[in-house]
């Protein structure tokens, strides 16, 4: 079924059929509307969850620790700020296994405040333990919000789930989605399994406690092992939606004209098709160029990524986020250190674009390559900036 | 990629088997039969560790003043007030006593309290 909806619609159209046990959320610019849409189901009842409107973003993801723990499915969505504010009571929620379930609108942070777009706000929250899935268009963060639960609810993972999508280019990019029937997706997601529920008064249970230090490492062991298990889930959850849908996710990343090519480009999230536009102007004109676009960001699939990399002469790493004094972003440093690992000979070189949702084009991209091609690049570039 | 983990589904396991000797110190088991997220799964499993061996002080209790209300028996959070079979408060467990001081402050027994913080005597560590 096709409907015409912006990314926050598409996302509210998922939980809707997700019809969570739970929703506490407080609202932000550009994720407002998910929960906002979400809100006038639940004033309908179309929905049967519960729904805290809560005093900030600490209150709502602690909300949702709390109904996850008692076994049920929660969820939220927020962005910058609001996801920084959560950052303390993301951890808990990793730390305790709970898998819920956050849609992240990626939008900069102050100072100075910008409401526009960039991944800032998900980068710094790449090491709380959750699962971070990275959403081309209003369809895909639609596919992959399907997918969250059955991700994160296996025994093997127990692992909370970010989706996150691009402000405003996805968030309020209007196309046609194809959603699943109701049914479909209730059967794809399956009843919740309660492991260890608060609420289960026969089976008192204690959440949250202290730990000495014989104690601490093998929680936090047994943590990273849920996120390594969750590379096969992924997977596997991806192939099976594929086989409901048509729209394979049976891979960590989509490539675009990779195989041949010599001189290509990595990013995350919504300018693949801005990219694709150069490659296909530069393809015309003979230069062999591609694309991978990373859909896992955490677990970090560096395997994957190498196999089909390792070929190139260049990589050009794009970050659409601050370095902040580091040797280049998050994603340059993740893929340096996979292709290190691997003792691959590809040159690689950072971009930083559109930060505060500075305009990227295709002849940004352009200029990318062709610097890649002649070497004429520094460390970390700036894309688009007045110098 | 580390190998899957079948026993890691935690409704297969108990909380970890401990006395109070070894509590803490020894026979822990391995990350990969720990309940996630370090969930405690046996109730009122306070009187299989030695909560309060890192004190310098306790609470002691004046039999002569108590009434035997239980109270304190009620609010202690780690099984430190002893009774006997027929629930006659006989002392306080030193060894699990953190001084948290909930059995004072609800102590009915006025002006003089039938439980007062005291320093312990120095033990050899």
């Amino acid at each position: 079924m096709k409907k015409t909806l912006a990314g926050n619609a598409a996302l509210a159209e998922a939980m809707r059929q997700i019809n969570p046990d739970v929703v506490a959320a407080y609202p932000i610019t550009p994720s407002s509307y998910v929960v906002e849409i979400f809100s006038t189901y639940v004033a309908d009842g179309t929905v049967e969850t519960e729904f805290v409107a809560c005093e900030s973003e600490h209150s709502a993801m602690s909300a949702c620790v709390g109904a996850a723990a008692s076994g049920t499915r929660a969820m939220t969505a927020t962005a910058s700020q609001g996801l920084a504010l959560m950052h303390e009571v993301l951890f808990n929620a990793a730390g305790l296994r709970l898998p819920i379930v956050l849609f992240n609108g990626n939008r900069a942070l102050s100072a100075p405040l910008s409401i526009h777009g960039d991944h800032s706000d998900a980068m710094a929250e790449r090491d709380t333990g959750w699962i971070q899935l990275f959403a081309e268009d209003p369809q895909e963060a639609y596919d992959l919000a399907v997918q969250a639960f059955k991700i994160g609810e296996d025994m093997n993972v127990r692992t909370p789930v970010m989706v996150c999508y691009d402000a405003f280019d996805v968030s309020h990019m209007t196309v046609n989605v194809d959603l699943l029937e109701d049914t479909e997706v209730q059967k794809f997601i399956g009843e919740t399994v309660q492991v260890n529920p608060l609420l289960d008064f026969a089976k008192p249970v204690s959440y949250g406690t202290y730990t000495n230090p014989n104690f601490y490492f093998e929680c936090r062991r047994s943590q990273h092992e849920g996120l390594e298990n969750a590379r096969a889930k992924i997977l596997e959850v991806g192939a099976n939606y594929g086989e409901l849908t048509g729209r394979d996710f049976g891979q960590h990343f989509e490539t675009y004209k990779l195989e041949d090519a010599e001189h290509a480009i990595v990013l995350l999230g919504s300018h693949a098709g801005i990219v694709k536009e150069a490659i296909d102007k530069l393809r015309a004109d003979g230069e062999k160029v591609g694309l991978l676009r990373l859909r896992t960001f955490r677990p970090f699939p560096s395997e994957e990524i190498v196999k089909e990399i390792k070929h190139l002469k260049t990589l050009a790493i794009l970050d659409r986020t601050m370095p902040s004094g580091a040797t280049g972003g998050p994603l340059f440093n993740e893929i340096n250190s996979a292709l290190k690992q691997a003792d691959t000979s590809t040159k690689t070189a950072n971009f930083i674009y559109s930060i505060g949702q500075r305009e990227f084009f295709p002849s940004h991209a352009e200029e990318i390559f062709h610097a890649m091609e002649t070497g004429k690049t520094e460390t970390v570039n700036f894309v688009n900036i007045r110098d | 990629m580390a190998a899957q983990n079948k026993d890691l589904d935690p409704r297969k396991l108990e909380s970890p088997k401990t006395d109070s000797k070894n509590a803490g110190r020894h026979d822990i088991p391995s990350w990969r039969i720990l309940p996630n997220g370090g969930v405690i799964t046996a109730a009122g499993n306070a009187r299989d560790y030695d909560t309060g061996n890192w004190t310098r002080t306790t609470t002691r209790w004046k039999k002569e003043i108590c009434i035997n209300c239980n109270l304190c028996w009620v609010v202690c959070p780690h099984d430190a007030i002893q009774n006997d079979a027929e629930g006659n408060m006989v002392g306080v467990d030193e060894d699990k006593c953190t001084n948290c001081g909930l059995c004072i402050d609800i102590c009915p027994t006025k002006p003089e309290k039938s439980l007062f913080e005291e320093k312990k005597e120095d033990k050899k560590i």
